[in-house]
């Protein structure tokens, strides 16, 4: 039946672009894999190669936008839209997928975009931007290591990390203005798995020390006082208090076993 | 029975179930095949607002019948909110173990008619409902063609015994790309068989039209819209909108944008 062949083309040409290329190349091994009479091989070499190429483009960039276009929305703004159809048809090429499988594909993706940026300025702010997306991906996957004993600590699947852009700019992602201006600014991000997806917050360097030191280790609430005390002394607008209060209400520092007192009562 | 101006649920509406209620006369609902999912979005419309059941992955212009556990799937759905009709894509998307998310448009062809029809009446044999095919955007057409896309969707539409979800929006971007007349080609239609349309707003991005369903529809849309409800039976519009979406309140320009077209040609709905 000519019209199985025609939709199996149809189909391995809409997920292989090296198989468009192919196909003008050598048509005569397309027609033997793709069993097509004649009159079906002249048809398809009617198909534009333009068109094609459009239509891999789109038929990539709906299936990474179905689930997997939050993780990599920053990193891929940064190419102009040429490079981004010909970057997303060079990773299907490499990388075929017969169904989606983007949402695997998150991080050899944002690899691949970190391997195309340019040697220049604007080069070094797209590997930024992908270092930041990986690590929003990656961090708060990763579970924690069992933490024992009784006490306060930070919660799990908290993350902390600094870029060389501003914090509110790298989670909004709305690159558009004042971009390399802002590069070498150094931004903090806080980052937190919610258990469906990453919730992410501005955070400054105060906060950024703090939790860094605090991540993965269980404190006593004098233990905690002192940490913070050795911080907020270099930031004069808070005290250790008032620091510590701030995490424990929302929720970033908890305690842990049993029967733990509020750091407040102590 | 569905009829008037509805729109299409999304999860954005989920906590202004009262403003749904107050302001349209159907809901488009996509296919879930998870029954708890479909009360939980649906439960506070059901018995209140007819629904109709939009399903995206059946592929049935595939030479391959389409998946049953995903057929009786839309049975479950389609029998639980006692849906007015079902609604496909005239297209596929699958072919052996690879299946894309697009909707490619079959070659204009008997056979395709033949493969197509088959897989409708089946269907709508084993739903027991009425079902109604949409024309799909395209970038791209099987170069040898029998007919004219309009003439290929009336064959489909008689030797299915189906009716047309007429996308007005994908009509006109395919128009303007593919350079036809869009009234010729709705001239072509049976004026019987037109039962429910899909409007939405598009975007231009790098000189590309795309059905990207933002909040505007383009008052070249409106125009054919004003064509068909003058010259068809349809009954049934649905807005469509998947982006500059946050709340109910952001479709509403659009809802009263039709509503007024509506009411033109059929007059005030009873609500
Ligand atoms: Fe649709
Ligand atoms: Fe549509």
């Amino acid at each position: 039946m000519s019209l199985q062949q025609i939709q199996s083309l149809m189909l391995n040409l809409s997920i292989k672009p090296q198989l468009s290329n192919q196909l003008f190349a050598d048509p005569s091994s397309v027609q033997a894999s793709y069993d097509l009479a004649d009159h079906e091989l002249q048809a398809a070499l009617q198909l534009q190669a333009r068109d094609l190429e459009a239509f891999q483009t789109h038929v990539a960039l709906k299936r990474l936008n179905r689930l997997a276009m939050p993780y990599v929305t920053r990193s891929l703004s940064l190419f102009s839209s040429s490079s981004r159809a010909r970057l997303l048809r060079e990773f299907v090429t490499i990388h075929e997928m017969k169904q989606n499988f983007w949402m695997q594909n998150i991080i050899t993706f944002l690899d691949f975009l970190a391997d195309k940026a340019t040697g220049d300025k604007h080069g070094d702010l797209q590997r930024e931007v992908i270092a930041f997306e990986k690590w929003v991906y990656e961090s708060c996957r990763a579970t924690d290591e069992e933490v024992s004993g009784t006490g306060l600590r930070v919660a799990s699947r908290v993350r902390v990390a600094t870029f060389q852009l501003p914090g509110e700019l790298l989670i909004d992602g709305k690159f558009q203005e004042a971009l390399p201006e802002l590069f070498g600014t150094q931004g903090f991000v806080l980052a937190q798995w919610n258990g469906a997806e990453v919730d992410l917050y501005e955070i400054d360097s105060g906060y950024y020390d703090f939790l860094k030191q605090g991540i993965g280790r269980m404190f006593t609430s004098q233990e905690l006082l002192v940490l913070a005390e050795g911080i907020a002394v270099r930031y004069e607008e808070r005290t250790a208090h008032e620091m510590i209060e701030e995490l424990y209400e929302a929720g970033i520092l908890v305690t842990h076993g049993k029967e733990v007192k509020s750091w407040l009562e102590v | 029975m569905a009829r008037g101006v509805g729109i299409g649920y999304r999860s954005q509406f989920t906590n202004t179930p009262e403003l749904l209620l107050q302001h349209v006369d159907f809901l488009e609902y996509n296919q879930r095949p998870n029954l708890e999912a479909v009360q939980a979005d649906l439960g506070p419309f059901l018995g209140k607002l007819p629904v109709v059941i939009h399903s995206i992955n059946l592929s049935l212009g595939s030479v391959e019948p389409p998946a049953e556990q995903r057929v009786e799937a839309l049975k479950r759905t389609a029998d639980f909110v006692n849906a007015s009709w079902v609604s496909e894509h005239l297209s596929y998307s699958r072919v052996g173990d690879i299946e894309i998310e697009n909707f490619i448009a079959l070659p204009y062809t008997d056979e395709a008619i033949e493969v197509a029809s088959k897989h409708i009446l089946d269907l709508q044999n084993f739903l027991g409902r009425p079902m109604i095919m949409e024309n799909v955007t395209h970038h791209i057409t099987w170069p040898v063609k029998q007919y004219s896309e309009a003439e290929f969707i009336k064959r489909v539409m008689l030797s299915a015994d189906c009716g047309l979800l007429l996308d007005v929006t994908n009509l006109y971007l395919n128009s303007v790309v593919h350079k036809y007349d869009p009234i010729e080609y709705l001239k072509t239609i049976p004026r019987d068989r037109v039962v429910q349309l899909h409007l939405a707003g598009h975007t231009e991005t790098d000189g590309e039209l795309v059905d990207s369903h933002v909040g505007g529809i383009d008052p070249k849309v409106m125009e054919l819209t004003e064509w068909v409800m003058d010259n068809t039976s349809c009954d049934a519009m649905i807005i469509e909108r998947d982006n500059q979406l946050e709340t109910f309140n952001d479709v509403l320009e659009d809802v009263a944008l039709c509503r007024s077209v509506y009411q033109k040609y059929r007059g005030a709905m009873e609500r």
